[in-house]
């Protein structure tokens, strides 16, 4: 039930970041010092030898989903590198955000990743407007991306607005009082996390038993003010015997950043 | 919404994902487009042993197509290139997909299927 911190990993690799310049004036979230962070992970090679051990070339193929893609730009950078950065390219991915604009860009930017790099990438599925990964069948995912709205905040935005307002729509260009005011609303689902940061996440963290394959892993992203001890002591004391363990960290601005791995 | 898509997605309502009919989703009304891909050997004999076969048949049959009914072996796969790209091939679809009761129909809007539930089913 003890975890202990990832042994030094040396120097990520230095594989192409997708491009995201089709994204104009869409609110989503833009590749920020957290992308940047997650894709230096994956990019370690002992992360690359972890996953290999995990989820070895010949079996079944995996599934790769992220939670929140925003741009797009961590899941169209692991699904256009999957042959480097997991060992194989028979990895099949699918996106998930609450934000129909968000995933018709991410559509868009891992399409473009993967049309771009064929000899090392993956099979992309689709993308999905999904509250977490609530529209996948149980314990399907093996790999599984999630960098949350962490920010503490004094509220926790719902979703109603969305599950119980118009369809959505793309927004680009706004000029209207609504979309400004769609604008405002999903932005702040990107960041704002509630109390400590960690509403949405532990929403996650409960079902996690649910979502992963036992051969699955999550890819957390958390920052200082979600204190990391305490959510490494809730997940290590989670039924079925959890791991968590801390894969990379750096200071960004004012916020120290850190990805975590957890699995059976 | 890509076919294969559809293999790994079931009812999102919390209380339906125990039961047999919160998976396969049903499409209904669907526009079918297929696209060539390139014969992928390694990918269809990896993916081949965790898709629902039986699912598959039922997806396909609602789009107008015929998948055979036991799943193929997989040598006779790699030697089959017909029945390889269509397992394989990449299926745009409109329409909706949804439980066979009706209760929770998904709009598949722009090949982005919509799974957000309405607050009085969360």
């Amino acid at each position: 039930m003890t975890s202990t911190s990832a042994p030094p990993s040396g120097t990520p690799l230095k594989l192409p970041t997708p491009s995201t310049s089709h994204i104009t004036s869409q609110p989503v979230y833009p590749p920020s010092e957290d992308s940047y962070l997650l894709l230096d992970a994956f990019s370690l090679p002992s992360e690359i030898a972890f996953i290999s051990s995990r989820l070895p070339a010949g079996t079944p193929s995996p599934l790769l989903v992220e939670i929140g893609t925003g741009s797009g730009v961590v899941s169209a950078f692991l699904a256009a590198h999957a042959g480097v950065l997991f060992g194989r390219q028979d990895v099949i991915t699918m996106g998930l955000d609450v934000s129909y604009t968000a995933n018709t860009v991410t559509t868009t930017t891992i399409s473009t990743a993967c049309s771009q790099h064929p000899e090392t990438s993956a099979t992309f599925l689709d993308c999905m407007t999904s509250d977490l990964t609530s529209c996948l069948k149980p314990n399907c995912v093996d790999i599984l991306v999630f960098n949350p709205p962490y920010v503490p905040t004094s509220e926790h935005p719902s979703l109603s607005t969305l599950r119980d307002g118009k369809q959505q729509k793309v927004i680009i260009n706004s000029k209207s009082k609504e979309d400004y005011d769609m604008e405002d609303y999903l932005f702040s689902l990107t960041y704002a996390g509630g109390d400590k940061g960690m509403e949405t996440t532990d929403m996650l963290l409960d079902q996690l038993h649910e979502v992963l394959s036992e051969r699955g892993v999550l890819y957390l992203l958390l920052c200082a003010g979600n204190r990391p001890p305490e959510v490494l002591e809730r997940v290590t004391g989670m039924e079925s015997g959890w791991k968590m363990e801390r894969v990379i960290e750096r200071r960004a601005g004012s916020e120290i950043l850190s990805i975590w791995r957890v699995y059976r | 919404m890509k076919l294969l898509t559809a293999n790994f997605l079931s009812c999102a309502v919390k209380a339906c994902k125990s039961s047999p009919l919160s998976f396969p989703l049903h499409f209904r009304d669907a526009e079918l487009a297929s696209k060539s891909v390139p014969y992928n050997p390694l990918l269809l004999s990896n993916l081949l042993p965790r898709l629902d076969w039986p699912a598959l048949v039922t997806s396909s049959k609602e789009l107008g197509f015929t998948l055979p009914d036991t799943k193929p072996e997989l040598p006779r796969l790699s030697a089959s290139s017909s029945s390889a790209t269509t397992a394989d091939g990449d299926m745009n679809m409109d329409g909706t997909v949804g439980e066979e009761n009706e209760k929770t129909l998904r709009m598949l809007h722009k090949t982005v299927g919509n799974f957000l539930l309405p607050s009085h089913l969360v």
